[in-house]
């Protein structure tokens, strides 16, 4: 009973968050889109190319995959091979999806933790873009945000296997 | 033990945790920060985590990933795929087995605009299933055509099996999508002939539908020039240098954006779908990058790879025989991975074997993908079957791979083509 309590409240924090970075992370896709089309139109036919493009489209693809990884699994658009699973009983899938979601929570944990102590590191040598000198800390940590959400979205699958599981 | 056995034991868990469903991405990511502890100790291991999710996510090569897909979203949001069928079928439609024809030319014609296999095959699908049920076509012929060609897909560019490859071989993308031009239309030629064939010889499977008139046919052209316009675009732009991959998958999603916008197909809803759509995709394929790339530094140290290239090379057998082996390999994994999974994952194992025999690399990415495609539609799992599986709800898997029987002849006939002609993968690239 106690894990159903756990896995609502996970829920209640998840959800909304996934939400928001979904929206943040499809707006900058949109931008990423408008910025490369621009820079080849001015750059072919003005010959006047944006600046330091390459520098943000690759800013931009950290918060692009790193906030677009706990949607993915949200939707459970994570891919599998299920050919062996599914032949399965229910209860057996639920035991074995447990093992896989709690293995992945545990690494996806270490990343996320690995990702800030890298913020830290990005702090120390303020390391910035060649071009428009923009620093590179905000960038991880965006991606340090997007990988605790995943770790999460993970997280709240693994308690969901596990209640399946234990009802059963 | 010797770092060796330690990548084969690697592979082995890394294989019963796909089997068991775990997530393919993070079972290659985690069996790759395991052996690497195991061989260099946690804090060099550690030390891979903290860098390499960033450098990859921060990758200017891989941002041709999500814009490809983006544009294809547009395209199909546009309702290009209806349109484009609706063309070939004025042309081919009074044929016998006219609209099998136009499903595999629409096909051809949507894969121009797509990367992605399944994608083509549940859009089509929607499209063309229900018209062939109402001519009263054969269950099988219908959806065997359908998912076989979906398949083309992945192999007319844009295509985002060659964009993986060409990431983890470190190959030129706008060399791949140029090679993979001429044997995708030719995969389409070959479908087409299958279907005339079976058409002639049971003239009941494809009752010929009504004639258009000219003035019809000349008439449904007007809404697929941008098709042609946006192909031409990607493929004209990479071919002349003119832009690198990502540009032009930039320029193509925004020209798809506006062609959307201006036939007042997008609107906000369908906009949002889009993005969302693309997000999620992009995701998923990041993400089995990012276990592939820390599963490479693995197997990198354990030196597997090499051992594996070392070994076969030093059997000295025919290294047709050698291709053959790995391609039936293929083609079992391949029935139960998806696509891009599958070619990041077995990549970095064979890669080193086939430049070591003497194979071309762009070439060797052809019929990687080509094989990841036969895949698709292969008796008992293929991914594209389950796909149609779940728009034609009337029709039984049984028949459905009936249907799929004579495309897999053809597909046979066609990667022997492949096989034996490189040039005809290398023509266009080598003019570059």
């Amino acid at each position: 009973m106690w894990l159903n309590t756990v896995i609502h409240s996970l829920n209640s924090v998840v959800n909304p968050l996934v939400r928001i970075i979904k929206s943040a992370a499809a707006g900058v896709l949109a931008v990423m889109m408008f910025i490369t089309a621009a820079d080849v139109l001015l750059r072919y036919i003005f010959n006047r190319p944006l600046s330091g493009t390459m520098e943000l489209t690759e800013y931009m693809m950290v918060i692009l995959v790193a906030f677009g990884l706990s949607y993915c699994a949200f939707v459970k658009g994570l891919v599998s091979v299920e050919v062996v699973t599914s032949r399965f009983s229910s209860r057996i899938q639920a035991i074995l999806n447990c093992i896989t979601y709690f293995f992945s929570f545990a690494f996806f944990s270490v990343i996320t933790w690995q990702s800030i102590v890298y913020i830290r590191l990005m702090l120390k040598s303020n390391l910035v873009s060649a071009v428009l000198l923009i620093p590179t800390f905000p960038f991880v940590a965006m991606l340090a945000l997007g990988s605790l959400v995943f770790t999460l979205v993970l997280l709240t699958s693994f308690l969901e296997y596990l209640s399946q599981v234990v009802d059963k | 033990m010797t770092p060796l056995t330690v990548g084969f034991i690697g592979i082995g868990i890394l294989f019963i945790f796909l089997f068991l469903g775990m997530p393919i991405g993070i079972a290659m990511g985690l069996v790759g920060f395991a052996g690497f502890t195991f061989l260099r100790g946690l804090d060099s291991a550690l030390g891979v985590l903290t860098t390499v999710p960033y450098t990859t996510f921060s990758s200017y090569t891989f941002s041709v990933v999500p814009l490809f897909i983006l544009m294809g979203a547009f395209c199909f949001h546009a309702g290009l795929s209806k349109d484009l069928y609706n063309t070939v079928y004025r042309w081919l439609g009074h044929l016998r087995g006219g609209l099998a024809l136009a499903t595999v030319g629409a096909c051809a014609g949507f894969a121009a605009v797509s990367g992605s296999s399944v994608a083509t095959a549940a859009t089509m699908g929607t499209v063309a299933l229900p018209e062939m049920k109402r001519y009263g076509y054969d269950p099988a012929l219908a959806t065997g055509s359908v998912a076989a060609g979906g398949t083309i897909g992945i192999l007319i560019p844009p295509s985002v099996g060659l964009i993986v490859y060409g990431i983890i071989a470190e190959q030129s993308i706008g060399k791949l999508f140029l090679a993979g031009f001429i044997p995708g239309v030719l995969e389409a030629v070959f479908y087409i002939i299958t279907i005339f064939i079976m058409c002639r010889i049971n003239p009941l499977l494809g009752p010929p539908g009504p004639r258009s008139s000219w003035r019809e046919r000349i008439g449904s052209l007007k809404n697929t020039w941008i098709i042609l316009l946006l192909f031409f675009l990607v493929l004209g732009g990479l071919y002349f240098g003119i832009f690198t991959p990502t540009e032009a998958a930039g320029a193509g999603a925004f020209g798809a954006f506006i062609f959307a916008l201006a036939r007042r197909k997008l609107d906000w809803r369908a906009l949002k779908e889009s993005l969302f759509e693309t997000l999620r995709n992009t995701a998923m394929i990041l993400i089995i990058v990012l276990g592939a790339m820390i599963l490479g530094y693995f197997l990198a140290i354990s030196r597997v790879p090499f051992i594996i290239a070392d070994t076969i090379v030093g059997l000295e057998m025919n290294r047709y025989i050698v291709l053959t082996f790995i391609l039936i390999f293929l083609l079992f994994l391949g029935t139960v991975i998806d696509a891009p999974a599958m070619i990041l994952l077995i990549t970095p194992i064979f890669y080193p074997v086939a430049t070591k025999l003497g194979f071309d690399p762009i070439w060797f990415g052809i019929i990687i993908v080509r094989m990841c495609e036969m895949a698709l539609i292969t008796p008992p799992v293929g991914l594209n079957v389950f796909v149609i599986k779940g728009v034609a709800e009337d029709v039984p898997m049984y028949t459905i791979f009936r249907g799929i029987t004579p495309f897999l002849m053809a597909d046979v006939c066609h990667i022997a083509l492949l096989i034996a002609f490189p040039q005809l993968s290398l023509f266009l690239p080598n003019m570059m």
